[in-house]
C-alpha cells in the first residue's frame, strides 16, 4: 500500500462529511434563535430584535425578549438537547434504534414520581430527583419485566416499554382525576409537554453541557459496544461499568427534561437518527451534534407551536410527535429488514 | 522458564460443564508462540463455550489455571488482555450503521489512548485489515450493506486490525467461498509461522484442520478429549469415533483428504 492511499484513508475517516455538517449545524443553530425570537404572541421584526439586543428600542420589547423568549429558547434548547441525549443512550444501551424515552416510558415513569411530588407540595429538588427515581425505576422495570418473559430481543423490549408507557399514562390520568381543580390545567398542560409551565429550573443549559462534557470521553467505550456486549468485552471495555453509567445518565437526563417540560415524545427517536444519517453512528460526533440538533429542533418547534394559532399556544409535545410518529414508523418497516433481525 | 518466554496460553486441570453437556474433565494443554491449533467436536459439544471461558467471556471454574503469557486471565486488566487476545465470535450483532472502516477501526480500540483518537499507525493496521479480507473497495458502506460472506470476513478483518499475540476463532470459515476460506486460513497460518502469533480455531472440515493446524483438541463427548499433533492425531478411526460416522482418507500432496459415508 502506498502512502496516497494512506493519506486518502485518513482523509475519509477523519474528514467524512464534516465541514458540511458543521456548516449545517451552525446555520441550524442560527435559524433556530432567530425564529425562537422573531415567532410568538407578537411578531417581531429582525431590525426590532437586533436594536433591542443592543440595548435600544422600545421597553416593552425588551421585555418581551430577554424576559419571555431569551430564557424561553434557552429552555427549549436544553431540553430538546437532553432528550436527544438519552435517546442517544437508550438506543446503545438497549441495543435498539427505536428505543427513546417516551415510547420506552421511561419519561412516564418521570412524569408520574415527578406529578406525585408536585401534588405533595414538595419543593422543586425533591420534584427533579423523585423523577430521577421514577426514571430509573422505569427502565429498571422494563429490564425486568422484558427479561422475565423471555429472553431479551429489540421487538419483545419494544413491546414491553410501550406497554409499560401507556400503564404510566394511565396513572397520569388517574392522578389528574383525583387532583384538585385549580392546579389541573397547568399540570396538564405541562404533562402534555409545553415549555411554559414546567416547574424547571434556569440550571438545564448547564446540566446539558456537563452531560455532554462527562459523557464524551466514553464516546470511543459506546462505539464498541454497538458489536455486541461480548465483542466490547473482548476489546477491553468494561461492559458492566458503561452500561450501568448510561443507563444512570439516560434516567438523569430524562428525569431533568421531564421536569422542565412535561412529555415531550420522539425528539430522542427522530434526532440520533438525523444525525447518524448525516454523520454516521461515531459517537464522537453523534453525542454533541444530538445534543445541539435536538436543542434547535425544539426551539424550532416551540416557536411554531407559539406562533401556529397564536395567541392561543399549543403544546410542544403534539408539534414532535407529528413529527416523530411517521419517523418511527418507517424506522419500524427498515428494522424489520437490518436492525432488529 | 523457557528460554522463549512463557507460552502464549497454558491450561491445566479445567473442567467445563454446562446443564446439558459434559465439555472436558480436567483439560490440560499448552499453546505457544508460532502454533496453530484445531479444536474439533460435533455440534452442541461445547466448542464455542470453551473458546469463550479461554478467552475469558465466561468465568472459568476456580479450580481450573489459564495462563494468558505466564499470568492469570483474571489478573490481566481488560484492556490488555485485549491487546493480547482477541476472538472471532460465531455471532455477531447487526448492531447500529457504522461505515466497514469505523467498524473495523473498533479492533483499535484497546490501543487507543484516553479519548480515543486513532493515530496514523492505528489507520494504517486497519486499512491492511481490510486490504487482507478483500473489503478495501467496501470501507465507506455501512455494515448493514454487507452480504453473510462480506459480514464475516468484517469480523475477521476487526480481529487482524486489534492485533493480538493469541487468536480465537470460532468457526473462522463459515460463510465464507472456498477461495476466501483458504485466504483466510492461509493468512492466520502464517501470521502463526512467521509472525509468532499463536492460533486457537474450532473447525468443522477435518481437511482444512489437517492442512492448517499444526496441533488438534478433540471433544469426544462426555467430557473425555484427545490432544496431539495434527499428523498423527487426525486418522478415519479417530474421526470415525469424533463424529460417529464412517470417514475415508487419501493422502495427497497438499495433505490429507477426508470424505465420510
Amino acid at each position: 500500500m502506498n502512502r496516497s492511499e494512506d493519506q486518502s484513508g485518513r482523509r475519509i475517516y477523519f474528514q467524512r462529511r464534516l465541514s458540511t455538517t458543521v456548516i449545517l449545524t451552525g446555520a441550524l443553530l442560527i435559524l433556530a434563535c432567530f425564529t425562537g425570537l422573531t415567532e410568538g404572541g407578537v411578531s417581531l421584526s429582525l431590525h426590532q430584535i437586533l436594536w433591542a439586543l443592543l440595548g435600544r428600542g422600545t421597553p416593552v420589547i425588551r421585555t418581551i425578549l430577554w424576559q419571555l423568549r431569551m430564557p424561553r429558547i434557552l429552555m427549549a434548547f436544553s431540553v430538546g438537547g437532553l432528550l436527544a441525549l438519552s435517546g442517544t443512550l437508550l438506543q446503545v444501551l438497549l441495543r435498539n434504534p427505536l428505543a427513546d424515552p417516551y415510547v420506552l416510558g421511561v419519561s412516564g415513569g418521570a412524569a408520574v414520581a415527578a406529578l406525585l411530588s408536585l401534588l405533595g407540595g414538595l419543593p422543586l429538588y425533591w420534584v427533579m430527583g423523585n423523577a430521577f427515581i421514577g426514571s430509573a425505576a422505569a427502565t429498571l422495570l422494563l429490564l425486568v419485566l422484558t427479561r422475565l418473559t423471555g429472553p431479551i430481543t429489540p421487538t419483545r423490549l419494544l413491546l414491553t416499554g410501550i406497554v409499560m408507557a401507556s400503564g404510566f399514562g394511565a396513572i397520569v390520568t388517574l392522578l389528574l382525576a383525583l387532583s384538585p381543580d385549580p392546579t389541573l390545567h397547568a399540570m396538564l398542560f405541562w404533562l402534555m409537554g409545553n415549555l411554559g409551565y414546567g416547574p424547571g429550573s434556569r440550571l438545564s443549559l448547564l446540566a446539558l453541557i456537563l452531560a455532554v462534557l462527562l459523557l464524551w470521553p466514553f464516546a470511543g467505550q459506546l462505539n464498541v459496544l454497538l458489536r455486541g456486549v461480548d465483542a466490547a468485552q473482548s476489546l477491553g471495555v468494561h461492559t458492566g461499568r458503561i452500561m450501568i453509567g448510561l443507563y444512570l445518565a439516560a434516567s438523569l437526563v430524562t428525569a431533568i427534561a421531564v421536569t422542565d417540560a412535561g412529555m415531550i415524545g420522539f425528539v430522542g427517536l427522530i434526532v440520533p437518527h438525523m444525525v447518524r444519517f448525516a454523520v454516521g453512528a461515531d459517537h464522537r460526533r453523534l453525542l454533541p451534534l444530538a445534543a445541539l440538533w435536538g436543542g434547535s429542533l425544539l426551539v424550532l418547534a416551540d416557536a411554531l407551536a407559539r406562533s401556529l394559532l397564536a395567541p392561543r399556544e399549543l403544546p410542544v409535545g403534539v408539534l414532535t410527535a407529528f413529527l416523530g410518529i411517521p419517523l418511527f414508523l418507517v424506522l419500524l418497516a427498515r428494522g424489520n429488514r437490518s436492525w432488529t433481525r | 522458564m523457557d528460554p522463549l518466554g512463557p507460552a502464549v496460553l497454558a491450561i491445566e486441570g479445567l473442567t467445563l460443564d454446562t446443564p446439558t453437556v459434559k465439555i472436558c474433565h480436567q483439560l490440560s494443554f499448552t499453546v505457544s508462540a508460532g502454533e496453530v491449533w484445531g479444536i474439533l467436536g460435533p455440534n452442541g459439544i461445547g466448542k464455542s463455550t470453551l473458546l469463550k471461558t479461554l478467552a475469558g467471556l465466561l468465568p472459568a471454574p476456580p479450580t481450573a489455571s489459564i495462563l494468558l503469557f505466564g499470568q492469570p486471565l483474571d489478573r490481566w486488566s481488560r484492556r490488555q488482555r485485549a491487546r493480547r487476545m482477541a476472538i472471532l465470535l460465531q455471532e455477531n450483532d447487526p448492531g447500529l450503521p457504522l461505515s466497514v472502516l469505523e467498524t473495523v477501526l473498533l479492533g483499535r480500540h484497546p490501543h487507543l489512548g484516553l479519548l480515543g483518537r486513532p493515530r496514523y499507525a492505528d489507520l494504517r493496521r486497519t486499512l491492511d485489515a481490510l486490504r487482507i479480507t478483500g473489503l478495501a473497495v467496501r470501507r465507506n458502506s455501512p455494515t448493514q450493506s454487507l452480504s453473510a460472506g462480506e459480514t464475516r470476513r468484517l469480523a475477521i478483518a476487526l480481529n487482524l486490525a486489534q492485533n493480538p499475540g493469541l487468536f480465537f476463532l470460532d468457526e473462522p470459515t463459515t460463510q465464507l467461498d472456498l477461495r476466501y476460506q483458504r485466504l483466510m486460513l492461509e493468512h492466520f497460518s502464517d501470521a502463526a509461522h512467521r509472525q509468532k502469533k499463536a492460533v486457537i480455531m474450532a473447525l468443522h472440515d477435518p481437511t482444512a484442520a489437517f492442512r492448517f493446524t499444526d496441533q488438534v483438541l478433540l471433544l469426544l463427548g462426555g467430557g473425555r478429549y484427545l490432544v496431539g499433533a495434527t499428523q498423527e492425531t487426525l486418522t478415519p478411526a479417530t474421526l470415525a469415533s469424533l463424529y460417529g460416522t464412517e470417514v475415508v482418507s487419501a493422502d495427497s500432496c497438499r495433505g490429507r483428504v477426508f470424505d465420510f459415508f
